[in-house]
């Protein structure tokens, strides 16, 4: 899966965790979502984790903060998995 | 709880507790105590009671100051003022306290830990008009000796089991305090999930939020239970349903249910559903067939576990089931919305919904194997207590079932009263009874003049002061002992005597027991000096059934109230006693 491809469909994810329906890019990060604090944090990356079958270390929970990173994050995992 | 499949989703259910919404009518407020992250567990939660029409109000006790919390009167916990106390474990916080105790030392140390959380426990349970939830510890997966570690006196799974029959035992002590089975949830949705320790190393989470729904709906069915909205029938189907095919078109040697394949299905199904109800859970029966087809399996056939007496109502005809539920309810007595129907066909499930949006109607499965899991995973049946009566609850029915045959025998009501030779015991609360009194205030909805769930602590408290009159009837007759169907309480206020509380069981409606009790409070009230008997009748959407009880047992309408409400008046000495069919049977 492309970059684009995973980012487009992290939207889920984030609709899921955050009731909206945005259009991600990667530099986009807590300060732009509404909602998205600390604790939610937590929300966003399990549901990333369902919706791409992927799991994330602590490592890489406290890395994600970006949706760039997550997209790194994801795409390392599914290359490894592949 | 149950919960249709598409919410049962961690995610939907915080979505929809954030959502915005009528909030100023909650059915509960409901405080949680962590001693962990219950930010997850309250959004949770709350999704469920706006769900399921029970929306709650929610206050979190900030992390790691429960105890402070409680100690503190003029804590926000303590301005909360909330009804419902639930305190959140997580074994996660104590096991490394109880690994470092030695083998030797670790009972001591879970009994520490389990000592701690008790006296918060008492603390909250002594606010006034709380209940107390206790989320017991989930047994932790750690087995030093492998398969040897079960026998081991003081491992780490033994230390925890011990610290939750202390907390047990603490619940068991107080009547407004009840522990929620956590070890067995998360180990229906499988501990390697529940222990994400990711998670409660990064945000002191106890368990994987896919796991809240099934936590927080036991929390849920607590509080229903507590506030008297607990399911008290089972509505069943008959066809593809308690067997396999159709009887009209199969006939009884067609029909699937016995001792392979899905017929074992059915059998195990029907063995769950017998189990429920000898611990009180009324089975009805509401099928599209003629009544004597309908009837034939549970007479003719082996396979049948259900017996045609287990059925405390039988209806099968060709009416809508909307209305066959109806019916089912009236004759009964009991409330539409305190009835589960299972039916395995989905048009009839859509059409209950639509017509009767009260009755519960759960899914069910398209494997016939999956009925008894998928069922039990609603947990739909919460006790918050068990007495004797409940035992016996379907011979009661069955006894019932006998009584209504013998009135097709009588033309005159009266007669077949008089055949029933009833009788009737008449005593002061006492502890013994306690369970069974506390289960009938806090459940009687129909005939319950002023529905006021009296505490137990309350009942408690009337039983001991002499201005109190509490009382409860217990009736027999020759079909069978009804058990205590009865509770009045009456309150000496200024040389009268005022009824706090009328209920009686819907199961003895039209036997005359309420002249039977009148005759005995008019009795208190001469013994007492009390020269007249008042009495007030609260409406309820549901007890217009009593709107009229005074009025007919002769008491005089003093006052009526904008909202229905009215108090009447019976004068002691110029009251004229009326005939009754039950004899009193003296307490040796």
């Amino acid at each position: 899966m492309s970059r684009e491809q995973t980012r487009f469909k992290l939207v889920t994810a984030f609709h899921q965790v955050f009731g909206q329906q945005l259009s991600l890019s990667d530099e986009m990060g807590p300060d732009d979502v509404e909602g998205w604090d600390s604790l939610m944090h937590v929300v966003l990356i399990t549901a990333t984790e369902k919706l791409f079958s992927v799991k994330f270390t602590g490592t890489d929970m406290a890395n994600a903060v970006s949706v760039g990173e997550l997209v790194s994050i994801i795409e390392a995992k599914q290359k490894s998995i592949s | 709880m149950y919960l249709p499949p598409d919410l049962c989703d961690y995610l939907k259910l915080m979505t929809i507790s954030r959502a915005s919404g009528s909030d100023d009518r909650f059915a509960a407020r409901v405080a949680v105590l962590g001693f962990c992250t219950t930010h997850y567990y309250s959004s949770v939660l709350k999704g469920i009671g706006k769900t399921t029409g029970f929306p709650l109000l929610i206050f979190e006790t900030p992390y790691n100051t429960v105890e402070q919390s409680l100690l503190d009167l003029n804590s926000e916990l303590h301005k909360f003022k909330a009804d419902f106390f639930v305190f959140v474990t997580a074994v996660q916080g104590i096991r490394n306290r109880l690994m470092a105790a030695d083998l030797a030392n670790r009972y001591a140390a879970a009994e520490g830990e389990a000592s701690r959380l008790a006296c918060m426990v008492r603390r909250a349970a002594q606010m006034p008009g709380a209940t107390v939830l206790i989320h017991e510890l989930v047994v932790p997966y750690e087995r030093a000796w492998g398969n040897l570690t079960s026998t081991i006196d003081g491992s780490l799974q033994d230390a925890v089991r011990r610290a939750n029959d202390h907390i047990r035992s603490v619940a068991r002590d107080l009547d407004n305090v009840y522990t929620i089975d956590c070890d067995h949830i998360a180990s229906w949705v499988g501990k390697r999930l529940w222990f994400d320790e990711r998670l409660w190393h990064t945000t002191k989470s106890f368990c994987h939020p896919e796991a809240l729904p099934h936590l927080a709906g036991q929390a849920m069915d607590i509080f229903r239970a507590v506030k008297g909205k607990g399911l008290k029938c089972i509505a069943l189907d008959l066809d593809n349903t308690l067997w396999g095919g159709v009887i009209g078109d199969d006939g009884l040697e067609g029909i699937v249910l016995g001792e392979t394949g899905d017929g074992e299905a059915y059998v195990r199904f029907q063995v769950w559903l017998k189990d429920l109800a000898s611990r009180g859970i009324i089975l009805a029966v509401c099928s599209k067939n003629d009544e004597d087809k309908a009837k034939e399996p549970f007479r003719k056939h082996p396979g049948m576990v259900l017996e045609e007496l287990d059925i405390a109502c039988f209806v099968a005809n060709w009416t809508n089931k909307a209305d066959n539920l109806r019916l089912v309810a009236s004759r009964l007595n009991i409330g539409i919305d305190s009835i589960v129907f299972l039916d395995d066909s989905l048009f009839e499930r859509n059409l209950v919904r639509q017509h009767l949006p009260e009755v519960c109607v759960p899914e069910m499965p398209e494997e016939v194997a999956e009925y008894v899991p998928y069922l039990e995973s609603l947990n739909l049946f919460e006790a918050l207590q068990f007495s004797k009566e409940d035992g016996s609850r379907s011979q009661f029915y069955r006894a019932n079932l006998l009584r209504d045959r013998e009135l097709q025998n009588f033309t005159d009501v009266n007669d077949y009263l008089a055949s029933l030779n009833m009788s009737a015991s008449f005593c002061r609360f006492d502890a013994a009874h306690m369970p069974r009194i506390s289960q009938l205030v806090l459940r009687t909805n129909q005939f319950n003049l002023t529905t006021i769930r009296h505490s137990v602590s309350e009942l408690m408290r009337f039983s001991a002061d002499e201005n109190y009159f509490p009382f409860y009837a217990e009736l027999e007759d020759r079909f069978g002992d009804n058990g205590l169907v009865s509770v009045v309480i009456g309150q000496r206020v200024e040389g009268r005597m005022v009824i706090v509380s009328w209920l009686m069981s819907c199961r003895v409606i039209s036997r005359c027991l309420e002249w039977f009790v009148l005759e005995r409070l008019v009795e208190i009230a001469h013994g007492n000096k009390l020269t007249a008997i008042r009495g007030q009748y609260i409406p309820t959407p549901k007890n217009s059934l009593v709107a009229n009880h005074y009025e007919t047992l002769g008491f005089r309408l003093l006052e009526r109230l904008g909202d229905g409400s009215a108090t009447w008046e019976l004068n002691v000495a110029a009251h004229v006693q009326h005939a009754y069919p039950i004899e009193r049977k003296l307490q040796l």
